[in-house]
């Protein structure tokens, strides 16, 4: 939430938390998973009059058919440029792999969660989490499968013919299933009652966390949100790295543009796919 | 006709001889008449508004509501009304009733000559001196069969109505025409099976409005009513209507599965029922743990069901003393200004207990 620091008091650092790139792939699989919840869901849910509607808006099933590919070719290319860089981090850059600079999961993370249902508990302190908590890892290790599976099940389906060739006609029944079952989870669950929640929904950067747009967030900020990882970071002196002077007010407010709008966008899409999937069961 | 005398004609005849050309040129004209006035019929016969022949008159009697059988065999008069608005929108509207009604006189009260020959019989036999090719590959489905074997099978008139039987083009039906047709003709007997497609993307895309999308009859034949088993040649042909590439393995794709897989090859449903448990586990264990993560976190519950809106406005102070960083120290190398934030944070959970 917080743009920078008072320009008054004469401080303006940020905590530089996300690449370009990395911004880059978030914007695309934002554009490439609403894009094929907007055009799929009503096909799961066709019985909801909004099923009818949304495919109105679009133009037709047909033109949603063409836009769900239109999108899953996105999808398919954010899923390669972020395997690419993992296996870059891994190969080039030899970055560490079991490090909390690491989305790997570690022991750490282990200990966290429980640190944190103590803390639920009443019975200890928050855990100091670092550079990825728990329920982030969880968020990335989650889309990241989910995307195999939907996207490997999608493309049999969008040349069945192909598939066929090669495997028997009750293949396509199993890539329906879970097609169909994997991207209700991905939709309902991890975006809507998770992602939304556990990324954007918390105090500190309710209603959205714009360092994901914007790739830095204030340094107090990330004190507050990452001590580990700020302590780590304190003693190894490696701080300079990722604090930099804020940008121009011209550029924060452009940010907070682009998140405000983004966040419209996203409540409203998330509203209607809870309506999508309610109404149903109500009426 | 002006238009077809241009400098263009008259340039292109200009070396002929003038008569001759003349002469070419009047047939022409006359020819062009001719097409254009029988295209003027057409269209006129096809847009003229919907109104019955009836040139018997039969619609007379026929066509009032009130009108019954003045004999009846047993119980209810039976109704004899045709709707002639119905009838004139249908697609035999210019058609005489004795057209169809072969074997009836005009004589009052008996019409039907011979009276112990079955209505069904009559009826095909109505049918089929029209629509020969449609009779003929009737005659192979296992619609026949039943009709033939058990004198109980669906004939023409049980899908297709009898005086409401509307004007389509082949191919060119629309989405609702086809949703309709396969749930009111085909559903009404096969209603598990109907059931069963409509949870199918061919019918679901349909159902939404594409009208490209298969319905019954588009794989199984409008009148061959094929079975189409996995494997047959019949039914690779079928699928290659709109799958140009499908061979043998593509049709053992299984169709019209029962709700929750239970007739599907356990692999299918092995699939749902992992796909099902983890979305509700997912689904409780997510829920359940970002209320208790953002109820620690914002106490916004205790807010709104324990303090009342002081609370929850107390809750939107909050986040906005969080958003505009208040109480921090804007100089992140202070190491004491972020352990003060540590006992902040402590000081607010013991007091929140």
């Amino acid at each position: 939430m917080g743009q920078g620091t008072d320009a008054k008091e004469g401080v303006n650092l940020v905590y530089h938390r996300f690449s370009a790139f990395h911004r880059f792939n978030h914007y695309l699989v934002m554009l490439s998973f609403f894009g094929l919840v907007m055009t799929g869901i009503p096909l799961k849910f066709r019985d909801s009059i909004w099923a009818q509607m949304i495919m109105d808006l679009v133009g037709g099933v047909a033109a949603a058919g063409f836009l769900h590919r239109v999108m899953a070719v996105v999808n398919i290319l954010y899923f390669i440029l972020e395997f690419s860089y993992m296996a870059w981090y891994v190969v080039a850059r030899k970055g560490p792999i079991f490090h909390e600079d690491s989305i790997v999961p570690t022991k750490k993370d282990w200990a966290d969660m429980k640190g944190m249902f103590r803390w639920f508990a009443g019975k200890g302190e928050k855990p100091k989490l670092s550079r990825f908590t728990y329920w982030e890892k969880f968020d990335f290790w989650a889309l990241f499968a989910g995307t195999f599976l939907i996207g490997g099940s999608g493309l049999m389906m969008w040349f069945p013919e192909a598939t066929t060739r090669i495997l028997p006609g009750v293949s396509l029944n199993v890539a329906l299933v879970l097609h169909s079952n994997e991207a209700f989870l991905a939709t309902g669950v991890i975006f809507i009652f998770v992602h939304f929640f556990s990324a954007h929904g918390r105090p500190e950067s309710f209603p959205a966390d714009e360092v994901i747009f914007s790739g830095y967030l204030p340094v107090e900020h990330y004190i507050h949100e990452r001590p580990q990882e700020y302590e780590n970071r304190l003693k190894a002196g490696t701080l300079h790295e990722v604090v930099r002077p804020a940008p121009s007010p011209r550029r924060r407010r452009m940010f907070k543009w682009v998140t405000a709008a983004i966040t419209f966008f996203a409540f409203l899409a998330a509203s209607y796919t809870v309506l999508l999937v309610v109404w149903p069961l109500i009426f | 006709m002006g238009f077809f005398r241009g400098d263009v004609m008259d340039r292109h005849c200009a070396g002929r001889d003038r008569s001759t050309a003349g002469l070419a040129r009047h047939g022409r004209r006359r020819q062009i008449v001719l097409v254009f006035g029988l295209a003027l019929l057409l269209v006129l016969a096809v847009a003229s508004p919907a109104v019955a022949r009836d040139v018997e008159g039969c619609l007379i009697c026929h066509g009032d509501p009130d009108f019954v059988d003045p004999t009846p065999n047993a119980g209810e008069p039976t109704s004899l009304y045709v709707d002639s608005e119905m009838f004139g929108e249908s697609v035999h509207a210019q058609q005489p009733c004795s057209a169809c009604h072969r074997g009836f006189v005009l004589t009052i009260p008996q019409h039907q000559v011979d009276v112990d020959k079955d209505f069904r019989q009559v009826a095909i036999e109505a049918c089929e001196a029209c629509h020969p090719d449609a009779f003929m590959s009737y005659q192979t489905s296992a619609h026949a069969k039943v009709y033939y074997q058990d004198d109980a099978g669906p004939i023409c008139i049980s899908c297709h109505g009898s005086h409401a039987i509307r004007r389509v083009r082949l191919g060119e039906e629309s989405a609702e025409f086809k949703m309709e047709m396969a749930k009111d003709s085909c559903g009404r007997c096969h209603q598990d099976k109907f059931d069963r497609a409509r949870d199918e993307f061919h019918i679901k895309a349909l159902n939404l409005g594409y009208e490209r999308a298969a319905t019954c009859f588009d794989c199984h034949g409008y009148h061959e009513n094929l079975a189409l088993h996995s494997g047959e040649p019949e039914t690779v042909e079928a699928c290659r209507e709109c799958h140009p590439g499908a061979n043998e393995g593509f049709t053992y794709f299984q169709m019209h599965l029962e709700p929750h897989f239970m007739n599907a090859w356990w692999g299918v449903r092995a699939v749902y029922l992992f796909f099902s448990t983890l979305l509700i586990v997912v689904l409780v264990v997510g829920i359940a743990y970002t209320t208790v993560h953002l109820q620690k976190e914002t106490r916004i519950l205790l807010g709104v069901f324990g303090g009342g809106l002081g609370r929850l406005f107390g809750f939107i102070r909050v986040l906005e003393e969080e958003s505009r960083g208040n109480g921090k120290s804007n100089n992140p190398l202070r190491a004491e200004r972020a352990d003060q934030d540590d006992s902040d944070v402590k000081d607010e959970t013991e007091g929140g207990e």
